[in-house]
């Protein structure tokens, strides 16, 4: 149930990226995340309503993307895709490897609308 | 509208992290944050191992804990600096709890920390506390599958202990599945075979510490540190690590 520390780092995150853009709203925000994170996509859905429950975020969708993992063999450069978290190599059967994708934790980008009122008052 | 980010999520715990790795580095400390479920042995572990090196190191000890300050009354009672860092719910330490617990110690006088995790195998795992390497902690009791089953903890740390040996005999651990998922994950790490109740294993542990403090063993930290604007996604820094006698390996 790490979804529930990692949301609240999100929220943390988004507040300091909404910082440079005053009198927005918040409509959604895109993460990517690898397989090797662990992080059930629904999981993380609903702890971000929770973390975002009772702040300016409230009724932000959260969308999350899923990056698969593949590392390269060291010892015979095959790339391949890692299932079940097993760093075998599926040619020469070699556990020692490189990672190339699978642990991304990143927030993307996010949708955001202007606050009519605030927005007017700005001219 | 739509605005580009990509920026870690971890970005701001990540930040004090890297800030401690710098003033560790500077006062040539070595941090070893132990990780392990509630019960695997993380504090008997520091009762055993630090006798050993006391004499060669000035050590000291985070002692993480969600309450209460049983554990680091006990790290107390071998009269060397303990800060119990309190996280008042949270499953987890993070980097500025870390940071704040280094402020209460005297970095001049210490040469290796010991940073006790909250017993926990999945959140532990995801935050960077600027140690210098991870070491998890596994006990016969818990079963052999604990690899297959949290797989992040087992795949970051640079060094593994399955503790409880002398209780092995009256489980059902399946030593030769458990070895298999574990090197599926972890290459590289150097595992031991300990036992806090009988002290075996400890001395090659303790060994392997050493070797870690005098820089023979390096480890690259995990930061998941993902913010290369380009949107390319940067390769895994896999710790560069090597073996000594004494650590058991296939």
């Amino acid at each position: 149930m790490h979804e529930l520390s990692i949301a609240e780092e999100l929220v943390r995150a988004i507040r300091e990226e909404l910082r440079s853009h005053p009198n927005a709203r918040l409509k959604s925000a895109l993460v990517r995340v690898g397989v090797l994170r662990l992080i059930e996509p629904a999981t993380l859905e609903r702890c971000f309503e929770a973390a975002t429950w009772d702040t300016p975020l409230a009724g932000a969708q959260l969308h999350v993307e899923q990056v698969k993992a593949s590392a390269r063999c060291r010892k015979c450069d095959l790339e391949f895709t890692v299932e079940h978290h097993w760093f075998e190599c599926s040619r020469c059967g070699d556990t020692g490897s490189e990672l190339l994708r699978g642990d991304e934790l990143q927030l993307v980008s996010l949708e955001i609308e202007r606050e009519m009122a605030s927005a007017s008052t700005n001219g | 509208m739509n605005v580009k980010i990509l920026r870690n999520v971890l970005e701001a715990n990540d930040q004090i992290a890297s800030r401690i790795r710098e003033q560790l580095a500077a006062k040539h400390i070595t941090a070893i944050n132990l990780i392990s479920s509630p019960g695997a042995g993380k504090t008997s572990l520091l009762e055993q191992t630090i006798p050993l090196l006391n004499g060669r190191y000035h050590t000291a000890v985070l002692e993480g804990d969600i309450a209460t300050t049983r554990d680091s009354e006990r790290i107390e009672k071998l009269g060397i600096p303990v800060v119990q860092l309190l996280t008042g719910g949270a499953c987890h330490l993070e980097a500025p709890l870390v940071q704040r617990g280094l402020a209460e110690l005297n970095l001049d006088e210490i040469d290796l920390l010991f940073i006790e995790n909250v017993g926990n195998i999945a959140c532990p795992a995801e935050f960077d506390l600027g140690e210098t390497v991870k070491v998890g902690i596994l006990s016969v009791t818990e079963g052999h599958d604990k690899p297959a089953k949290y797989p992040l903890l087992f795949h970051e740390i640079g060094a593994l202990l399955l503790n409880k040996m002398d209780l092995m005999p009256y489980t059902n651990f399946d030593f030769e599945r458990f070895r298999c998922d574990f090197r599926r994950l972890n290459h590289d790490a150097a595992f031991f075979q300990v036992s806090c109740k009988t002290s075996v294993g400890i001395e090659e542990w303790a060994h392997w510490i050493e070797h870690v403090c005098t820089g023979e063993l390096h480890f690259e930290p995990h930061t998941h540190s993902h913010d290369d604007l380009a949107g390319i996604i940067q390769p895994h820094q896999h710790p560069h690590r090597q073996h000594h006698e004494g650590v058991v390996r296939e």
